[in-house]
């Protein structure tokens, strides 16, 4: 029991690191056409884990990311909109995950994005009282679409390809 | 749900399942039904006037206004340094010390960006250009806020709307 919880640990530890490492890896390229735009390759290993490892994990991973993630690329005014928009995004994809069970991992990720991009718009616009802001959320949201398809896919593929016998509890 | 969670159950679900299910097509409308919403009312609603001038205010205290009609700057926060710059149509606000954000507008096509800026990640740089009444840019790490004045609006504190 001990030993399980460890190597979960352990994995998530890792998962973390290399979504961090994406996370700032892709703050140094310009944004996709719209200001903070990005593609969130680092949310493949937050979907990876939330799927293989557990749904607690998953936050864990999306947590650490962020915050570490804002501190290391010195933008650390991004947590205030970063952080509500992670945990409500995970939040979405874990319920799309272990309830409802009828989806597959590119919708799920599809919709996490969607309201990803939502809530770091609207929150965004609350705490800048930059209201006239939201006049980018359909152009954000459309990018939303395409990269929570290419993040759905790989974390998809992900899961295909490891020997995952590695990382489950069994 | 304690049963499957991170279970090799539920990854072999995801591993024997297809990309693309049926039922994803529930997901899919409503996204983009949603999209569809925004465009309109984002987008083809709202009235699309071109501005006589902007308002540019750091943390939503206004410290100038510029006409383009003019090309007239009028200070109304003293605590900024400002170097306007006729010949290349630049402005360079100073927020605090060092830190400082480049306007650069264009008479002619009643317009005005962000082109260099010392804040962390640039964003506001990346902004569109405004170019109507709808527009905005802001720099968060400078609290820099650019804001259009459009010709119903006499107040300049009142700047943009949706």
């Amino acid at each position: 029991m001990r030993n399980k919880f460890i190597k979960k640990i352990t994995i998530t530890a890792v998962l973390s690191a290399l979504s961090t490492l994406a996370f700032m890896l892709e703050n140094l390229f310009p944004p996709l056409f719209i200001p903070g735009a990005r593609m969130g390759i680092s949310n493949v290993f937050i979907l990876f884990t939330i799927v293989a490892i557990g749904y607690e994990y998953g936050f864990m991973v999306m947590t650490v990311k962020i915050l570490l993630g804002s501190v290391f690329s010195g933008n650390l005014s991004g947590v205030l909109y970063s952080l509500p928009a992670g945990l409500l995004s995970c939040g979405v994809q874990t319920l799309l995950v272990y309830f409802t069970k009828n989806f597959s991992l590119p919708a799920i990720s599809v919709f996490g994005a969607v309201i990803n991009s939502a809530i770091q718009n609207t929150v965004f616009c609350l705490i800048t009282n930059t209201w006239e802001y939201l006049s980018y959320l359909p152009y954000l949201t459309l990018i939303a679409i395409v990269s929570g398809l290419i993040v759905g896919l790989a974390t998809y593929l992900l899961i295909k390809k490891l020997p995952l016998k590695t990382i489950t509890d069994k | 749900m304690k049963k499957e969670k991170g279970s090799t159950e539920l990854v072999s679900k995801f591993i024997e399942s297809k990309p693309f299910h049926v039922k994803d097509l529930i997901l899919y409308t409503f996204i983009l039904c949603a999209v569809a919403l925004l465009f309109v009312f984002f987008i083809i609603l709202p009235k699309t006037d071109k501005p006589n001038g902007f308002s540019v205010s750091v943390n939503n205290e206004i410290v100038f206004t510029f006409e383009f009609s003019t090309e007239q700057i009028t200070v109304l926060n003293e605590n900024y340094q400002l170097s306007h710059d006729k010949n290349h149509n630049t402005i360079t606000l100073y927020v605090d010390g060092n830190s400082y954000n480049k306007l650069s507008y264009n008479t002619n096509n009643l317009t005005v960006k962000i082109i260099d800026s010392n804040c962390p990640n640039h964003d506001c740089v990346d902004f569109f250009e405004i170019s109507s009444g709808s527009g905005v840019i802001y720099c968060l790490p400078h609290g820099l806020k650019i804001l259009p004045l459009v010709p119903i609006q006499s107040e300049p504190s009142t700047g943009g709307r949706l």
